[in-house]
């Protein structure tokens, strides 16, 4: 089943001249499970399309489906909310809230939405991700490998339709890498998580079913590989 | 050490880094602008008054020169006027005085002076010249007027001259004029050298050991001089008196002005409080300014050290950042102060002893300037030096990875942050508020900075309200009238005036005559006073000695006065004590003070019976000097006797007595006949009527024009003049406290608006991951007005509890000394102003969020990476 779709998205930033085209007609279609990793070369748009899958910017024209909803129309708070109950974002500088421990930060996006947390599934997280060693330290007084593995719990934790992660292990070195990235791989298979990762390491994106190559914000033809 | 010149680098960076942050600047500036502001015009105001109270005593001594020597011999001056030291010396001699009778009562002495002298001592002529014909004269305005002669060049002026006790008629011709001075202690006059050496030659014999007197002072110097400056002027002429070889006793003279013998310890401590605080306020916003940029900044900063440069160097960076702000901040601030300073010195001055005989125009003068700037800018110094130790003292790894509020936390040991923790699992919940409360822990240092300015406002406007709102009009007025009008000699309630000096009975029998034809008079009442010292029998006094020279309360109290037993033992072998005789209408006898006893007129005014009073120095008021039903005997100037028995004991109205006091103050009341018949015919000291509310204004109008033009020498009090007296003391306390108040409450919500801004902008990342994780814009300002709301609270909550302790202990205190002050308990400005505060709080940051919205959640993202 599809759970994530985009038909001609098309991203350009500043006008005329000086316009750039970060994104340049993708049609994309995720199976509901899948864990995809796009991968392009720096400045080839995937991040741009991260961004426009995950709702966070808009594009200029195209529709983006999430779930079979058309999102690319919905109002900012709307989007919001959206984002909240069908994204779980992982971002390469992790982006804790340095104020709240990493229980807390790990229930933030389900409270903000004001709904009862799901003990039961968010214990088994917490304990898959190894966190419950440290599950009232606060940020600061992780590692970056625990702190991702926070975030990780993060996106989970409300049972989004997709994970969105953006250079994952960008920050982390590569044992660690392999680390998070496993337990992300091994989360996802057990929670039937769809994944949807960027990156520009090929190494990395070797561990996900599907790879997609994106250039000059344009899929490329052909460049599609399955494990 | 290698002197390495890298002044101009360091000087280039710390200014892009300055013109990087145009809005935060624009805040530091307007925070040293306004710091400097209240500098300048408490400078600008205290200058000024300094400045005049100078100028008022200079006229009054009749002198600009910073010293004199009197009584000179022609070799003696030459030996002066020798003297290197000395800037400027010049003289006058010595004629004697003008005795006509015309100008009984404005002594005016005659002298010859030097052009120089003349100009020092204000009788230079404004038309006209220095006299140099034998018959010529400079005299003032004043002195023309009181002889009834024109101002007019040419005019004839026939003196009758006291010279050493010889008198001597001579009509001068006035050949210049000056405008003469009512408040000094002489007029003077100004005749040739010719004139001078004809009729007083300069005596030859020294006086400087001997001393002399009236006799001996015509014909002789009068020497003024100005050193370089007028400070330690005591000292230096006592050198002076030295090298000169003059003996001790020498009649040498420092000017008055000079002294500075008005500054009490008093008016000293409230400049220094006043200075302080602002100070201290000045140092709360820009020490918070400069930290949280130094914070912001501290990437550039760790960037910099990375690249190689040091603490010194990042510290001279910051600083170079602070002085060039105050260099736009200070001049601003100092062009404004002047200006408020100016408004308010009118205001102030008016209420001052010595403002009838100035103007209120600001004394601008360099000093004023300089030293308004100096305290700026120590205060942008002093805040300046923990955040330049911040900026010296990063390390650039600490520097990269520096968000705020995570550097303290792991120092204070994970114990206390487990404990803290542990609480928040029992309530798991994350909601706005709990974010908001989590952030403003973050820097409780910042908090409390922001909370501390905030409340110095907050905290005086109670105090000056406390202050003002304690002013007590029935107090007050009491102390001025008991009824709606009171007239008196001019001088009588003149503290200025000597108190021997004073006119006791000075409400002649015309005015009383025109009074009694004044439509709408409802009552009247006249006092009279018999001022000598009332001689005792022996039985009385033998009371007196029980009840008071050997009553130990008096002793102690007398004590603090300096009296002691061998005073007392005086006293008590003279069988003397002072007192005086009043004598009153029925009016003033139903104002009179806490009666001791029935206060009946009818019997009262039987002519019987006499009221005594009490110790005036026992605050209890318990020491009576006399018992009601005891009899007691008066005299009077002639020695006759009268025996009254003792209807009350009271104390006259302060609005009513002679405000001279003696020691013991043994003070009788009679029924203004009787006292009449007895001490002898006599006009009142005070005339005292009510008038009926339709005529109250129409006789006000009749006494302005009776005292104004038909006899000036009389003067009126009057119930409105009071209350208009009253309210304008209280809008001097009123405005100048609001007026600072208002600035620090500016500065604090600066201070506030500041943070808060700040504190948005770096957590932009943080509030934008928030929005990518589902934290919509609603909730999140709803976050950041429970953090403003947090403010507010603790504002008000240190506000509340400082400034009613304050009230209750400083206000209180201060408004003991006004004797017109009840003290009340109130926080009510606070009160009032926390609503506003909390708009102020929760529009802030909604303002401030709107405007980091403009940038996409992805922009404010990505500028983490």
């Amino acid at each position: 089943m599809e759970v994530l779709r985009t038909e001609n998205l098309k991203k350009y930033y500043g006008s005329s001249e000086t316009m750039v085209r970060a994104l340049d007609g993708v049609d994309l279609s995720v199976e509901r499970g899948e864990f995809v990793a796009i991968v392009g070369t720096s400045g080839s748009g995937k991040s741009t399309l991260l961004h426009m899958l995950g709702g966070l910017d808009r594009p200029t024209s195209g529709k983006v489906f999430v779930d079979g909803r058309d999102i690319s129309g919905l109002k900012e708070d709307a989007l919001c909310v959206f984002r909240r109950r069908k994204i779980g974002f992982v971002f390469q500088s992790y982006n804790l809230v340095p104020v709240l421990n990493v229980y807390e930060n790990i229930v933030l996006p389900i409270e903000l939405d004001g709904n009862t947390v799901d003990e039961k599934y968010v214990r088994q997280i917490i304990g898959i991700l190894g966190l419950k060693e440290r599950l009232y330290a606060l940020p600061a007084q992780l590692s970056g490998g625990q702190q991702q593995r926070v975030a990780i719990a993060r996106a989970l934790a409300a049972k989004p339709a997709i994970l969105l992660a953006d250079e994952p292990t960008g920050n982390l070195d590569s044992r660690t890498s392999q680390d998070v990235l496993s337990l992300l791989k091994v989360t996802g298979e057990k929670f039937g998580q769809t994944i949807v990762m960027i990156t520009h390491n090929e190494e990395i994106a070797q561990l996900a079913n599907r790879i997609i190559r994106i250039e000059d914000g344009k899929i490329v033809k052909g460049g599609e590989t399955y494990a | 050490m290698r002197k390495v010149n890298n002044k101009k680098v360091i000087r280039r960076i710390a200014d892009k880094t300055r013109k990087a942050g145009k809005k935060k600047n624009l805040i530091a500036v307007l925070a040293i602008a306004m710091t400097t502001v209240l500098f300048t015009s408490v400078f600008t105001v205290g200058g000024s008054l300094l400045e005049k109270q100078q100028q008022a005593t200079m006229r009054q001594v009749g002198g600009s020169a910073h010293a004199g020597y009197k009584y000179l011999t022609e070799e003696e001056y030459e030996l002066l006027a020798q003297d290197e030291k000395l800037e400027e010396v010049s003289y006058r001699i010595l004629v004697g005085n003008a005795v006509n009778d015309e100008l009984k009562k404005l002594t005016t002495e005659v002298s010859y002076y030097e052009d120089l002298d003349a100009r020092w001592s204000f009788c230079y002529p404004v038309e006209g010249h220095m006299p140099e014909a034998e018959d010529e004269i400079v005299t003032s305005d004043l002195v023309l007027e009181a002889l009834g002669i024109p101002c007019r060049l040419g005019e004839s002026v026939p003196l009758v001259l006291d010279v050493a006790g010889k008198k001597i008629e001579k009509t001068f011709t006035l050949c210049g004029w000056f405008y003469g001075d009512t408040v000094a202690m002489s007029q003077v006059a100004a005749v040739s050298k010719t004139y001078a050496n004809e009729v007083a030659p300069t005596p030859t014999n020294s006086v400087l050991e001997s001393g002399t007197d009236a006799s001996d002072y015509a014909g002789r110097i009068m020497a003024d001089f100005n050193f370089s400056n007028s400070l330690g002027l005591e000292q230096k002429t006592e050198q002076l008196n030295e090298r000169l070889g003059f003996p001790e006793t020498a009649p040498i003279g420092v000017n008055w002005a000079y002294l500075g013998g008005s500054l009490d310890l008093q008016t000293v401590l409230l400049v220094v409080v006043l200075l302080a605080v602002i100070l201290v306020s000045g140092y709360l916003i820009i020490y918070n300014i400069f930290y949280i940029n130094v914070f912001a900044d501290i990437r550039h900063y760790g960037m910099l050290k990375t690249i190689g440069a040091t603490g010194r160097q990042l510290r001279k960076i910051v600083r170079r950042q602070a002085y060039a702000l105050s260099l736009y901040g200070i001049p601003v601030g100092l062009v404004l102060g002047a200006l408020v300073g100016g408004g308010l010195l009118p205001v102030i001055m008016s209420h001052l002893v010595f403002s009838e005989t100035t103007d209120t125009k600001t004394e601008l003068n360099f000093w004023i300037f300089a030293g308004a700037a100096l305290f700026s800018f120590v205060t942008v110094y002093l805040s300046c030096i923990k955040p330049c130790r911040i900026a010296s003292g990063v390390t650039p790894i600490e520097a990269v990875r520096f968000t705020e509020g995570q550097k303290q936390r792991p120092h204070r040991g994970t114990k206390g942050v487990c404990r803290g923790r542990k609480k928040a699992e029992r309530t798991p919940k994350v909601n706005s508020l709990r974010m908001a409360l989590g952030n403003i822990r973050r820097s409780p240092k910042k908090v409390a900075v922001v909370v501390a300015s905030l409340s110095l406002a907050l905290v005086l406007l109670n105090s000056i309200y406390s202050l003002t709102g304690g002013f007590d009009m029935d107090k007050f007025a009491s102390s001025r009238v008991v009824s709606d009008f009171s007239v008196q000699d001019a001088t009588l309630d003149n503290t200025s005036v000597d108190s021997f000096a004073r006119v006791t009975d000075g409400v002649t029998e015309e005015f009383l005559a025109e009074l009694s034809e004044q439509e709408g008079i409802e009552e009247s009442a006249n006092i009279y006073i018999y001022n000598h010292d009332p001689q005792f029998t022996e039985a009385d006094f033998a009371k007196l000695k029980e009840r008071i020279l050997e009553n130990d309360t008096v002793k102690n109290e007398l004590a603090s006065y300096g009296v002691d037993d061998e005073e007392l033992q005086m006293y008590e072998d003279m069988s003397w004590m002072d007192g005086k005789v009043y004598g009153i209408g029925k009016l003033v006898m139903e104002k009179l003070e806490n009666p001791q006893g029935e206060l009946d007129w009818e019997k009262f005014a039987t002519g019987n019976y006499v009221i005594a009073t009490r110790f005036t120095f026992d605050e209890g008021g318990n020491t009576y000097f006399f018992q009601p039903g005891e009899t007691v005997t008066l005299f009077n100037e002639a020695g006759e006797a009268r025996q009254y028995e003792v209807l009350a004991v009271a104390d006259m109205p302060y609005a009513c007595e002679l405000q001279v006091y003696g020691l013991f103050n043994c003070d009788y009341i009679l029924p203004e006949q009787e006292f009449l018949d007895f001490m002898g015919e006599t006009q009142p000291m005070r005339t005292l009527f009510n008038a009926d509310e339709e005529h109250e204004a129409q006789i006000e109008e009749w006494l302005t024009s009776y005292c104004g033009e038909v006899n000036q020498d009389l003067d009126f009090t009057s119930k409105s003049k009071v209350v208009e007296e009253f309210q304008s003391v209280k809008n001097m306390y009123a405005a100048v406290g609001g007026l600072l108040a208002f600035i620090l409450a500016a500065i604090g919500i600066l201070n506030f608006i500041n943070t808060m801004m700040t504190s948005i902008l770096t957590r932009r990342q943080e509030l934008a991951m928030l929005e990518a994780v589902g934290m919509s814009r609603g909730q999140q300002r709803r976050m950041l007005q429970y953090e403003g709301l947090a403010y507010a609270v603790l504002t008000g909550a240190v506000s509340l509890l400082l400034g009613g302790l304050l009230n209750a202990t400083v206000i209180r205190s201060m408004g003991s000394q006004i004797f017109f002050f009840t003290w009340r308990f109130t926080v009510l400005p606070v009160t009032l102003c926390l609503p506003v505060l909390v708009l102020v709080v929760l529009f802030v940051p909604l303002l401030c969020y709107r405007s980091m919205c403009r940038e996409s959640v992805v922009e404010r993202m990505r500028r983490a990476e």
